[in-house]
């Protein structure tokens, strides 16, 4: 019986080239979609599942409260935090922290020096923690005494090439700040899918005694891991009370300190705090993913429904024929079954040939191996199977109902009419596919127009042509040679301006003071981002002053002065700019007051998706742990190589030790928008195959109509009907179609946008056209898919349509 | 074997209730070779429809076999199907993705019959019609005559008691419906009971009765 369903089932498809080869392409192309996403998905969810204890690990994530309000809430914990809660809270079996006060060091061996940006230092515990092993080297002891560092192959390629490093000395400079380390591990690769990536960890005892247990420097990534059956919420709720022994300093001792345990392996689709430095996922996208593969997976199932239920005219004589020839319903509706499993299976196989073909362009594309992990997870193999049973019931299940329910009696005397149920449902799954495409359009529009507005909105700040340079390793007599090496740039002709700063646009300034006004002795502490500059700082980026000045040469005594941005002025209470020049602010850690000279307008320190931070801005030689890191060089002329070059030439003859390192920071702006580009091209090319795919099922249907009804078309002609009548006859379904989809779209469509933008600071305004265009694109494309069929069909000769029987 | 009591078939459209059949009364004996005639619209097809569980009579009682055919449940409707009964139409009804022998042969498969016993089954009809050459043709391979012959061949091929045939040679020239005719009488004569609807007199002839039917009712009886 099989036998003979399956050649039946062959010998159909192969008959009707047409209808399988849509269906099959509509098919690979919504499966190989449905894989890539699936597998991207399966990656970004994978993340931190590598360690054996995943289940039992957390972060700890400060924040704060003033009453029951969030005020802050970092990715951070302080270097006191992790080893208090285990000395004083029940529940930890272990924990870990990995200091990340000074990530960027120059390293050195012998005569390669290199500037890296992935130095920690951690706990010996961090082998015991995590799953991680030594390529080579002893976890038990490679971390455990002073000066030691475990470095990543990479690292160890880098500086030794083939040679074992184990026992080789690396430097380790800072600004401020030199130390030797032996090597004595190697660390196996850290996979793809771990939220933080390092190359170098230095051991913890090689760090100052002052700061292992300091409560106040919220620079360190703590996990903890908990006993078996110990829940985080009771971790959470006993910190702030054991809190109260350790904020023994005033600052921010009117908030409650609280901490957040996170989940390890939720980590990365967290959404970004502030002091997170590591690359996040974003689970909104990825929600978004999943959803646009499940309707372009509907919209190529639908493609088979509608195809092989208008097709029932056809196929319903061999119904008729089977069924008095004894053929039970569940026999037929077997056969038809089988049809669409081997419709579905072929897809598969081909989807997955490509699937694999276009994984290394994917990758490629998003800028991470996501690999096939996919391939390797039991839970890919379900994933398939469901595919497969889904495709193949939703598409053949409904099908095969409408075909064996046809009444031989009717069909045998050659009277079949398509059923009125039949052809309503095929009218509402065209719908459904038309919805679903305009969506998507929808959704592409509204992707492209916040990424135009963020791109193209002014950032009050003027970002172009400023070349950035990173301050040298520590170095005598640093600060003078900054000044004397600034001053010689800014004589070079090409040159218009250079600044020193802590931080420049497009990054986060990520140093936190917890500040007060002077005056208020029992005021609130609140977080100010600290920017420390130089007097040319906001001439160089040409910041708006509101109120009051800048920092000046002329004023002797600008070190204690401050320049507040708008926010920061708000911040701190007052209500208007004006009304903030002159008062004094206590700033964290200092005795004496700072006086506020001036406020400049809001600017857009980091990409539009984040809203106006508070930022005081100092001088830089006014508080020592606010060092300055870098330069920006502002160029005159259009020859931007030119400049870099002397530019580069000069630095060599001061800072020999030091490599040169530059970006600029257009450029660096711009890249924080990199993701939102990429999956407007994901969003923009997977609506286009939605589009396509259901277009190929319209198309499909026209030509379809187009045969059943040519009889009808040439008797109207026959009557003197015009071939702009007849196109009118044959399209207005399809319009009729647009309009309704149209019609559910287009809120459906306002909802989800407004729900995607939400998550934006700065959003463009949702314009009527957003609206229009999408709709137009639809009937355009699609009245241009059936206008062919149908004006093939109006064109035809009576005479040949009244013969055709 | 079949007994029609005062048998009604109508629809109803909203204001008016058409007459396809109307009280009709019918008994026919296993073995006999019936013809239906009338004009066009009469109810033949209908009748044979009834006859066949093809359709359902809106009023009266039919009996085959001696069971009520009211109260068959789909399934004993198929069981009929499967064992009882064969059909043939004018438009000879073959599957066209399927050759002459998978046409004869999928009553059979539906039947559950093994696959030796149907490949000895369809080589008898194919050696009986003169059509073991043709075995792997197709339906558009075939004339009219050949295909209704293989209709044939499908229809009787399981032994049914019961061939029901609805213009067999509606579609074909004199010559191939003459041999059909004789075909029909053939296995009437072996003992078939068959029954056709047919709109030529000569064709008729072949019957040992002939009913006519007009607007519904049973018009004449000889």
């Amino acid at each position: 019986m099989i036998k003979n369903y399956l050649k039946i089932a062959l010998r159909n498809l192969l008959k009707n080239k047409l209808f399988t080869l849509i269906n099959i392409t509509g098919l690979v192309i919504s499966m190989v979609v449905a894989l890539l996403i699936l597998n991207y998905v399966s990656f970004e969810r994978s993340y931190d599942t590598m360690h054996s204890n995943a289940d039992r690990i957390y972060r700890v994530e400060s924040r704060f409260f003033e009453g029951n309000n969030l005020t802050d809430d970092w990715g951070t914990a302080s270097f006191g935090y992790a080893s208090a809660m285990k000395e004083n809270i029940p529940g930890i079996e272990n924990y870990v922290r990995i200091a990340i006060n000074a990530t960027e060091q120059m390293v050195r061996n012998g005569e390669t020096i290199s500037r890296e940006n992935s130095v920690v230092v951690t706990e010996p515990s961090f082998f015991s923690l995590f799953s991680f092993k030594l390529v080579k080297g002893d976890e038990s002891t490679a971390l455990s005494s002073p000066n030691k560092v475990v470095i990543s192959q990479l690292a160890a390629h880098k500086f030794f090439k083939n040679e074992n490093p184990i026992g080789k000395i690396l430097k380790f400079a800072t600004q401020n700040n030199t130390v030797e380390c032996e090597i004595t591990g190697v660390l196996e690769d850290i996979p793809a899918n771990s939220h933080f990536s390092y190359d170098y960890f230095i051991s913890w005892s090689t760090l100052p005694n002052w700061i292992k247990n300091f409560w106040y420097l919220h620079e360190t990534y703590s996990y903890v891991q908990l006993q078996p059956g110990v829940s985080p919420e009771s971790i959470e709720e006993a910190f702030p009370a054991m809190s109260e022994k350790y904020k023994t300093s005033d600052a921010l001792k009117n908030k409650t300190w609280a901490v957040n345990l996170v989940p390890l392996k939720d980590i990365h689709l967290n959404p970004q705090k502030q002091y997170e430095r590591e690359a996040k996922g974003n689970a909104k996208a990825i929600n978004a993913l999943i959803l646009i593969a499940f309707a372009i997976l509907l919209i190529a199932w639908i493609n088979y429904i509608n195809l092989t239920t208008s097709r029932s005219l056809e196929r319903a004589r061999e119904v008729g024929v089977r069924k008095v020839s004894g053929a039970l319903k569940k026999q037929l509706i077997a056969q038809f079954l089988t049809e669409s499993t081997i419709v579905n299976l072929v897809s598969l196989v081909m989807a997955v040939a490509l699937f694999i073909t276009l994984i290394p362009a994917f990758n490629n594309f998003i800028g991470k191996n996501v690999g096939f992990s996919l391939f390797f997870m039991p839970r890919f193999w379900i994933i398939i199977s469901v595919f497969l049973v889904s495709g193949i019931v939703l598409s053949g299940i409904y099908p095969s109902f409408v075909l064996s329910k046809v009444n031989p009696a009717v069909i045998l005397k050659g009277k079949y009419l398509n059923s009125k149920r039949a052809g309503m449902v095929r009218k509402g799954l065209v719908i459904f596919q038309f919805v679903a495409s305009l969506v998507l359009i929808f959704g592409t529009v509204i992707v492209y127009a916040q990424l135009k507005y963020m791109q193209n909105q002014p950032l009050g700040v003027n970002i172009d042509k400023t070349l950035v340079l990173e301050f040298p390793a520590q170095t005598e007599n640093l600060m003078e040679k900054i000044l004397s090496f600034k001053q010689e740039v800014k004589d070079l002709p090409e040159i218009k301006n250079v600044a020193i700063s802590n931080a420049v646009p497009g990054m986060e300034i990520a140093f936190f003071a917890s500040n007060r006004l002077f005056e208020d002795a029992s005021g609130q502490y609140r977080l100010y981002e600290m920017q420390t500059v130089d007097y040319d700082f906001i001439d160089t980026y040409q910041l708006k002053l509101l109120e009051g000045r800048g920092f000046d040469k002329s004023f002797t005594n600008d070190v204690r002065n401050l320049v507040l941005n708008e926010e920061a002025a708000r911040q701190l209470g007052f209500a208007n700019n004006a009304e903030a020049i002159g008062q004094k602010v206590l700033l964290e850690g200092e005795q004496d007051a700072h006086k506020i000279i001036g406020v400049i307008e809001n600017y857009h320190q980091q990409s539009l998706d984040k809203a106006y931070t508070p930022i005081m801005m100092l001088m830089y030689n006014s508080i020592g742990w606010l060092g300055p890191r870098y330069l920006s060089v502002k160029i005159s002329g259009e020859n931007l190589a030119t400049a870099s070059q002397k530019i580069n030439g000069l630095w060599s003859g001061f800072f020999p030790q030091s490599t040169f390192d530059y970006f600029f920071t257009d450029q660096f702006y711009d890249a924080q928008y990199s993701l939102d580009r990429k999956f407007a091209t994901i969003f923009g090319l997977f609506a286009l195959l939605a589009i396509f795919i259901a277009c190929l099922g319209l198309w499909a249907l026209a030509l379809f109509a187009g045969l059943v009804r040519r009889k009808e078309m040439g008797v109207r002609k026959a009557l003197g009907a015009s071939n702009s009548s007849l196109l009118y006859n044959l399209s207005q379904e399809f319009i009729y179609l647009t309009l309704y989809s149209a019609i559910i779209g287009i809120p459906l469509a306002f909802f989800i946008m407004k729900e995607w933008i939400s998550s934006y600071a700065f959003r463009t305004d949702i314009k009527w056209w957003f609206f229009v265009i999408p709709v137009l694109v639809l009937v355009i494309i699609a009245t241009f898919t059936i206008s062919y069929q149908t004006l093939k069909t109006a064109h035809s000769s009576a005479v040949e349509s009244l013969k055709y029987e | 074997m079949i007994q029609l009591k005062n048998i009604d078939k109508y629809y109803d459209a909203k204001f008016q209730r058409t007459f396809v059949l109307k009280g009709v009364n019918l008994d026919i004996e296993q073995g006999e070779f019936v013809s239906i005639m009338g004009p066009s619209g009469a109810g033949k097809s209908t009748l044979l429809n009834i006859i066949g569980f093809l359709d359902e009579p809106s009023q009266g009682e039919y009996l085959f076999l001696g069971d009520p055919a009211n109260q068959l449940k789909e399934k004993q409707k198929v069981q009929y199907h499967r064992s009882h009964i064969g059909f043939i139409f004018q438009a000879f009804h073959l599957i066209d993705e399927m050759n002459v022998y998978e046409n004869i042969e999928t009553p059979l498969v539906y039947r559950g019959v093994k696959s030796k016993e149907r490949k000895a089954m369809v080589a008898d009809m194919l050696d009986r019609f003169n059509m073991v050459a043709k075995k792997d043709l197709f339906p558009s391979q075939l004339s009219g005559g050949q295909q209704q012959l293989v209709a044939i061949a499908r229809a009787i091929v399981g032994s049914p008691k019961l061939l029901l045939a609805d213009e067999p040679t509606g579609n074909l020239h004199s010559e191939q419906g003459e041999m059909i005719m004789k075909l029909l009488k053939k296995l009437n004569d072996e003992g078939m009971t068959i029954i056709q609807v047919t709109h030529s007199k000569e064709n008729a002839q072949y019957g040992n009765r002939i009913i006519t039917l007009k607007d519904g009712y049973v018009k004449e009886e000889n």
